[in-house]
């Protein structure tokens, strides 16, 4: 169990020092997350007229407290990742409004949404591991973008990827690394700067049941700890097993958030 | 071995976003080099076009020649011979330094290559040749030549000004076309790293894709790529400089007898002293374009990025 190995620095960094707010019942946090009659279209690049193409997201309408966890089901198509790619500010949605963070996505200022970015965690289904770099440099991204010291970088960085089991593997490269042990990389990364919001895209697709199960424990820890959690997965069975709100998706438009 | 590539984790040229294989270290600075060896080449003529039209306009400019025909002929006004009164009158004008005849021999060695040696021999009715110096600034000398046709008929005065003003235009104008050429030299070279940046954009795309999404910023990535562009433009710039070294000092030897300024000593590094100052500022030239082509374009492409 990743959970197991959680002594020392990452104790201190994560399981010692819930979010303020975290014990708070979710009523009375402010929203994490807010959509209002959200639309997302995207354009139709290399198309005559250049237009807009068919709405993706339509008249999304939910909100997601601080510390909150939310599945996020449909079928392939539904607008899972549309959704997703909305919540880590890769796009900006074209119709209602949307918040993040305490932020305006829909009229913020270009030059602040890197700042935000900073405190959104994202696991991707295909880990997006920048491949010339090593585990360690890879879980190191965030910190020296941020502009930590690097002192710190490689204190809390190997202590990290110690933490997920990968302690002999800091200098290798995604391509001689199995997909666990990727996934544990990307979710390394994700984690490392402390995000306020962790968003996850269908992040058991390439790990077998123990190894889901192992990242699901880790996911419940850190929304215990105060981290805001949205997980977009296909698997009917492991949400069965760890029962929490969904937002369900059909065609995309919110069907059900309960 | 893993301690060892642990080591390697540095962040000191730390290269996230694998710039050094979508920037080739080797096209790059080939052809920013081959710009640098142009720039080098048009300054060379820049300077040397400047030098030459000073050199010109302070020296033949400053200068004048007067014919007397038949000069020991009685003058037609005021007494002595014709060449007196012509010697008398140039010395009298201001802003004339000086004005001398030439001699017998001097006249015999100009009309030799023409006459041969038996130049000396043939008692020819040759004009007297007055090599007059005007002082810095006067190259007009209005009313001279009346005066002295009037004194000795026949006088003839060669103003060198009228050539010399057309050499001078000609050399600005060769100064203007090596500045024109050294402007296209420097924008080839700025398109050459703003296609490579586009390259690199291209072939790195995912990667910047991450980072942005990670919480970049775009001077972060841009600065990653300026970086880079700078870096290998200053290469190049330093191999095209140090290329056009010998050229340039091969040039410098072959314009020395024709009065390249400071050449004239003709020694191994006779190159003029703007030419020295400017050679090492050429790869801090192309280090500038690179930096700010790069950034440039980085920060234009970045736009599209939410």
């Amino acid at each position: 169990m990743i959970l197991r190995k959680s002594g020392g620095r990452i104790n201190a960094q994560l399981a010692c020092s819930p979010r303020p707010g975290a014990h708070m019942p979710p009523s009375k946090r402010w929203a994490m997350v807010r959509f209002e009659s959200v639309g997302l279209h995207y354009g139709q690049a290399g198309k005559a007229g250049g237009g807009p193409g068919p709405e993706v997201l339509r008249e999304l309408s939910f909100a997601v407290p601080e510390g909150g966890f939310r599945w996020l089901l449909g079928p392939s198509g539904a607008g899972k990742t549309s959704l997703l790619r909305l919540l880590y500010l890769a796009v900006r949605p074209t119709r209602g409004r949307l918040s993040v963070l305490g932020a305006d996505i829909t009229r913020a200022e270009r030059r602040t949404l890197p700042r935000l970015r900073r405190r959104i965690g994202v696991v991707f289904q295909d880990f997006r591991l920048l491949p010339h770099l090593s585990a360690f440099d890879n879980v190191a991204l965030p910190l020296r973008i941020a502009g930590r010291p690097e002192g710190q970088i490689r204190a809390d960085v190997a202590e990290l990827l110690r933490w997920v089991g990968l302690a002999g593997k800091l200098p290798s490269l995604p391509d001689e690394l199995s997909g666990g042990e990727q996934q544990r990389v990307a979710i390394a990364r994700a984690v490392v700067n402390r995000p306020a919001l962790l968003l996850a895209d269908e992040p058991t697709g390439n790990l077998d049941e123990a190894q889901a199960e192992r990242l699901m424990q880790l996911f419940k820890e850190l929304n215990r700890l105060g981290t805001t959690v949205m997980m977009a997965t296909h698997n009917e069975t492991l949400v069965a097993r760890h029962p929490g709100r969904a937002l369900r998706l059909d065609h995309g438009r919110l069907v059900a958030d309960g | 071995m893993a301690e060892s590539r642990l080591h390697l984790l540095r962040p000191a040229r730390f290269d996230d976003l694998g710039l050094r294989r979508a920037l080739s270290d080797r096209l790059l600075p080939l052809l920013v080099g081959a710009m640098a060896f142009l720039a080098a080449l048009a300054l060379a003529g820049a300077v040397a076009a400047s030098g030459l039209a000073s050199r010109w306009q302070q020296g033949a400019a400053a200068a004048m020649t007067v014919q007397v025909p038949n000069p020991t002929g009685p003058a037609a006004t005021g007494l002595g011979t014709r060449l007196d009164r012509v010697l008398a009158i140039l010395r009298g004008q201001p802003g004339i330094v000086s004005a001398d005849p030439a001699s017998r021999q001097e006249l015999d060695a100009l009309l030799r290559p023409w006459l041969g040696d038996a130049v000396g021999k043939l008692a020819l009715p040759l004009p007297a040749v007055i090599g007059v110096k005007l002082a810095n600034g006067h190259t007009r000398t209005a009313g001279l030549a009346g005066r002295l046709a009037a004194a000795a008929p026949g006088t003839l005065v060669e103003s060198h000004g009228i050539w010399v003003r057309r050499l001078s235009t000609l050399a600005r104008s060769l100064q203007a076309c090596a500045g024109a050429a050294l402007l296209v030299v420097a924008a080839v070279a700025a398109a050459v790293v703003a296609v490579a940046t586009r390259a690199g954009l291209t072939a790195r795309r995912e990667a910047i894709e991450i980072i942005h999404g990670l919480g970049a910023t775009d001077s972060y990535i841009a600065a990653r790529f300026a970086g880079r562009a700078t870096r290998l433009a200053a290469i190049g710039g330093i191999a095209g400089a140090g290329a056009a070294l010998p050229v340039l000092l091969w040039l410098a030897s072959l314009a020395a007898p024709f009065g390249l300024p400071d050449a004239a000593d003709q020694s191994p590094l006779a190159l003029p002293t703007t030419l020295w100052l400017a050679l090492p500022a050429l790869p801090v030239l192309t280090a500038l374009i690179g930096f700010a082509t790069a950034h440039g374009t980085v920060r234009t492409w970045l736009r599209r990025l939410p």
